[in-house]
């Protein structure tokens, strides 16, 4: 441990000498300070303070992340290049260990400039929401609002599978299936149809929804429902709607009556009382509009009920770990490609490696779907073969990425979501140690089998 | 020998082409400029970081553009508003030119968010990022674009002017108080804000006015700020100073007025008092006077065909809007916004349809928009007692567009529209008919007419019954019903009165109680 621990310094001793953490720091400083100054709000104190947190935090994420994948791919190459690999590969020093050294450096230097841009950040944002700056209603709506942790429980997602299969067998057996679609995406068709179907409220009818609440209400802070619905009829005219709350076994019920416009997202406060001794809560919409249009509430993120669960100091910490944890692999990226190419060489790879991260959600969605070449019967065996080929490729690919995909945590930071430590821990097993050691590890490996001290 | 000649005889080439190219570019801009190609050079209105961003980013722009609406997109779609105004931004300066990405942009905006807000100030908040996004930054890239010339007069005429959105009194206040904050009264005093000076220096060459300005600084007040010339806003320390300098006072408020519309409002006090004399008198706290303006200025830029035509028929649809409620009464002590008809603007409103038709003689929506309008006029000027023009108005009708309805004389003509408006009334036509029908009825008995005048205040009575027993619903009323009747009647007995006054001298006109 010494030794990585000598090594580190090290690298923390050459950023600072060639005044990488200088330039870093200034660029950080200007635009952690200068944008939220240059970009506009909608107009609201919340506007502006999400505005901040989003893009200050965001460009601060950004440039530290091009500078990691820079300096990690320089910290090996460059000294491969310049023969200064043999002072340390000459020392009793294992590969992995001078791996392990300068990445432990880069990020010692991460910690430092990401602290920074955090605590400058921070700071801003609460000069800029300091009392007397803006008015003591607009602190409260935006503590209420936007500085805020609440946690996000959908509703419990219905059971959709066995159905849809049975429907599915049924239009089998009876012929019915169309014959220009693959048999598994006319399945998945008839459970998205289920699925909305579940989430839908027809003109003069109810739905229902059940909801598990893993803890009790803080006291003074109500559950909120929010949600957000497509109208069959295409108008923005609003729905009069009875919302109604109560616990599973039916007793305890409230309600209240409001009028929503389509496609607009409401909040509104559910009374604590309503949740049962279990834990339970049941939702229940009831459409009393006499227009005749049905309701569509988006499975997934139209309807879901929000529970305060802690200050916005941590969330921004936590907010902060998680960004830490990503741009740590990036490091790792980088130096792995450094320590496999040439410097140029290294930076494109390494910029390829994190753009289909980025594109992680349509590698996944190409690797469902599964044809990329014609389908049906007339399409051939060429074009089953390029699918099959094809399809594997992309699922390999989306099984090595998926782990590395998560929730932003700044857009949850901007809309006062919770960031569980569960997704900081989450966040800094894979990045870290199981995606950060899988790298070291071909690294060193690498690292040992290479000739370092080829004539040039 | 060779190249010790090459490189200077190569940087002489290079250098006399350079001024080749120089001299050739004025020439070559005019002949863009002629052949309507580019009515305004696009690169002398774009700011050194928009020019750079254009250019630095190359081929890739289309794509960063590409990715930000997306983003903009995806958070509209889940409702999350608070950076569209700033995606708006970025992808319409990607693309500075382009002038249906910054029409698209201002649309959405003012359309689209606006009406899935709740509370009517936030939607005022989006209708004013599209006028602003259209305005103050797509008409600086593209001075030469009569389509956002004509977008821009649209904001005005139907999102504020209109009553399609249920906030749109909102709208109408906000703007009037926006414009009440600028000037006081219906318009500017245009030659003395033409004629203020353009800088501070020329402003402080006058030694009373840089005392003015001396004095109001050590008082703690910006002599320069918007709230100075704002009467409802001005700082209390201010007023005394003020009326102690009258004259340099009114040349400070002159200044920051006049710099204000200049700079904030993107209009000159010169084409504001041309667009008023031309089509004016308007009542400019209004958005008719603003949807006229900005289609005016677009004219100039608009090529023959498409552009011309819906740029003139902006200017003829929101002179008919002015006509019909282009006229505001507003107290804010007493809660009071009414807008009323403006029936010194008939003779306008006919001259620009007069224009219209002659430069698109072909053209059948003018022929519709221009037979309606004659219908409304003759309706308009007959319950004004302005006899003499609805007779001529009803000639005009008449002899372009003679139907059943127009048969039988003017007065039969007025009894049988009476009855068929009714049925189809709009909340601005309603308040014009039932306004001028207690105006005739004030008028008449102010004159020793008591029957005629009772007919008229019953018909007055019944119209508003009628109009608002179909609008039972609170909201309906609210959006799309009448002012309470007292409130009618009250504006037209001070009208008439006035009327009578004219006609008899102030000295002995009698004064009909309010019904």
């Amino acid at each position: 441990m010494r030794r990585v621990l000598a090594i580190a310094a090290l690298t923390v001793r050459g950023a600072v000498r060639s005044r990488v953490l200088l330039i870093l720091g200034l660029m950080l400083a200007v635009a952690v300070v200068g944008l939220p100054l240059t970009v506009r709000g909608d107009g609201t104190i919340g506007g502006l303070v999400q505005i901040m947190l989003r893009y200050a935090l965001g460009v601060a994420f950004v440039l530290l992340a091009v500078a990691m994948v820079w300096s990690g791919c320089a910290g090996i190459a460059t000294e491969v290049r310049d023969r200064q690999i043999q002072m340390v590969t000459t020392k009793p020093v294992r590969a992995l260990e001078v791996w392990l050294g300068k990445w432990i450096g880069l990020l010692a230097l991460l910690a430092v400039l990401l602290g920074g841009a955090g605590f400058a950040v921070f700071g801003l944002l609460h000069w800029t929401t300091r009392p007397g700056a803006i008015e003591e209603a607009d602190r409260a709506r935006l503590r209420d609002e936007v500085l805020v942790a609440r946690a996000e429980i959908p509703a419990i997602a219905p059971e959709v599978d066995a159905p849809a299969r049975a429907e599915f067998e049924r239009r089998r057996s009876a012929g019915e299936l169309p014959a220009d679609r693959p048999p598994e995406e006319v399945f998945r068709m008839l459970r998205r149809t289920m699925l909305a179907q579940a989430f839908s409220v027809p003109a003069g009818g109810r739905n229902a929804w059940l909801f598990r609440v893993p803890r009790r209400p803080a006291p003074g802070r109500p559950f909120l429902l929010q949600f957000r619905f497509e109208k069959s009829v295409l108008d923005l005219e609003p729905v009069r709607l009875r919302w109604t709350f109560e616990a599973a076994d039916g007793t305890q019920r409230r309600e209240t009556v409001g009028e929503y416009r389509p496609r607009a997202v409401y909040t509104i406060a559910v009374p604590p009382e309503a949740l049962g001794p279990d834990g339970r809560l049941r939702i229940g919409c009831e459409h009393i509009d006499p227009v005749p249009a049905s309701l569509l509430f988006e499975p997934g993120d139209g309807l879901v009920l929000l529970q305060y669960r802690g200050a916005f100091a941590g969330n921004y910490a936590r907010a902060i770990g998680v960004l830490f944890a990503r741009l740590a692999f990036l490091t790792a990226l980088g130096l792995a490609a450094g320590t496999l190419f040439s410097l140029p060489v290294a930076g494109f790879a390494s910029v390829s490696g994190a753009l289909l991260i980025l594109l992680g959600d349509y590698i996944e969605r190409l690797a469902r779907a599964g044809v990329f070449f014609g389908a049906g019967p007339d399409a051939g065996w060429s074009a089953a073969v390029v699918n099959r080929f094809l399809s594997a490729v992309f699922r390999a690919l989306s099984f090595a990425i998926q782990p590395l995909r998560g929730p932003d945590p700044l857009d949850l930071l901007a809309t006062g979501r919770w960031i569980a430590w569960g997704l900081v821990g989450r966040e800094m097993l894979i990045q870290v140690v199981v995606y950060g050691g899988l790298l070291a590890l071909c690294s060193a490996a690498v690292l040992r089998r290479r000739e370092l001290g080829l004539p040039a | 020998m060779k190249a010790r000649w090459s490189t200077p005889l190569l940087l002489g080439v290079a250098v006399a082409a350079f001024a080749v190219a120089g001299r050739m570019h004025r020439p070559l801009r005019s002949q863009r400029r002629e052949a309507q190609l580019d009515p305004v050079d696009p690169v002398e209105s774009m700011p050194p970081l928009v020019a750079f961003t254009t250019v630095a980013f190359g081929g890739f722009r289309g794509i960063a553009a590409d990715l930000l609406w997306l983003r903009a997109t995806t958070l509209q779609d889940e409702g999350r508003y608070f950076e569209l105004v700033q995606l708006a931004d970025w992808i319409t300066k990607l693309q500075p030119h382009f002038a249906s990405v910054w029409a698209y942009h201002a649309w959405n905006m003012a359309y689209n968010i606006s009406v899935l807000l709740d509370d009517h100030g936030d939607r005022w908040r989006w209708v004013r990022h599209g006028i602003s996004l259209l305005r103050d930054e797509g008409l600086r890239y593209n001075p030469g674009s009569a389509q956002l010339h004509r977008e821009l007069a649209w904001l005005f005429i139907h999102k504020v002017g209109g009553d399609m959105d249920e906030a749109h009194w909102r709208y109408k206040r906000e703007w009037a108080a926006e414009m009440g904050a600028l000037f006081e009264g219906p318009a500017p005093d245009f030659e003395a804000l033409a004629a203020a000076p353009r800088t501070r220096t020329e402003l402080l060459e006058e030694a009373a006015v840089a005392e003015l300005v001396r004095r109001l600084r050590e008082a703690g007040v910006d002599p320069f700020g918007a709230r100075i010339a704002d009467p409802a806003a001005r700082p209390a320390a201010a007023a005394p100073i003020l009326a102690g300098a009258p004259e340099a006072a009114a040349a400070l408020l002159d200044f920051v007025r006049a710099r204000r519309l200049r700079e904030e409002y993107r209009m000159t006090p010169e084409a504001m008092a041309e667009v008023d004399e031309r089509y004016g008198p308007l009542d400019w706290r209004l958005p008719q006077a603003h949807a006229i303006f900005w289609a005016y200025q677009g004219l100039r830029y608009a090529r023959p065909g498409h552009e011309r035509l819906s740029l003139d028929r902006m200017i003829f649809q929101s002179m008919v809007d002015a006509f019909l409620r282009g006229r505001l009464t507003a107290d804010a002590e007493r809660d009071v916004f009414l807008l009323r008809p403006n029936p010194d603007l008939l003779h306008r409103v006919r001259a620009a349809y007069e224009d219209a038709l002659a430069e698109h003689p072909g053209d059948e929506s003018i022929r519709t928009a221009h037979h309606n309008f004659l219908v409304d006029a003759v309706m308009v000027a007959f319950s004004y007692n302005r006899r003499r023009e609805a007779q001529a108005l009803y000639a005009d009708l008449v002899a372009r567009y003679p139907t059943e309805r127009t048969l039988g004389g003017l007065d039969r003509f007025v009894a049988r529209t009476y009855a068929e408006f009714m049925e189809r009334f709009a909340p601005r036509e309603a308040m014009v008919v039932v306004e001028s029908a207690f105006y005739q009825s004030f008028f008449w008995e102010a004159l020793g007419e008591p029957d005629q005048a009772a007919g008229y205040a019953q018909l007055g009575r019944l119209m508003w019954e009628r109009f608002m027993a179909e609008r039972e619903d609170p909201e309906a009323r609210e959006r799309l019903g009448l002012p309470p009747i007292a409130e009618i009647r009250a504006r037209a007995r001070e009208r008439a009165l006035e009327t009578v006054r004219e006609l008899r001298g102030a000295a002995d006109a009698p004064t009909p109680a309010p019904r």
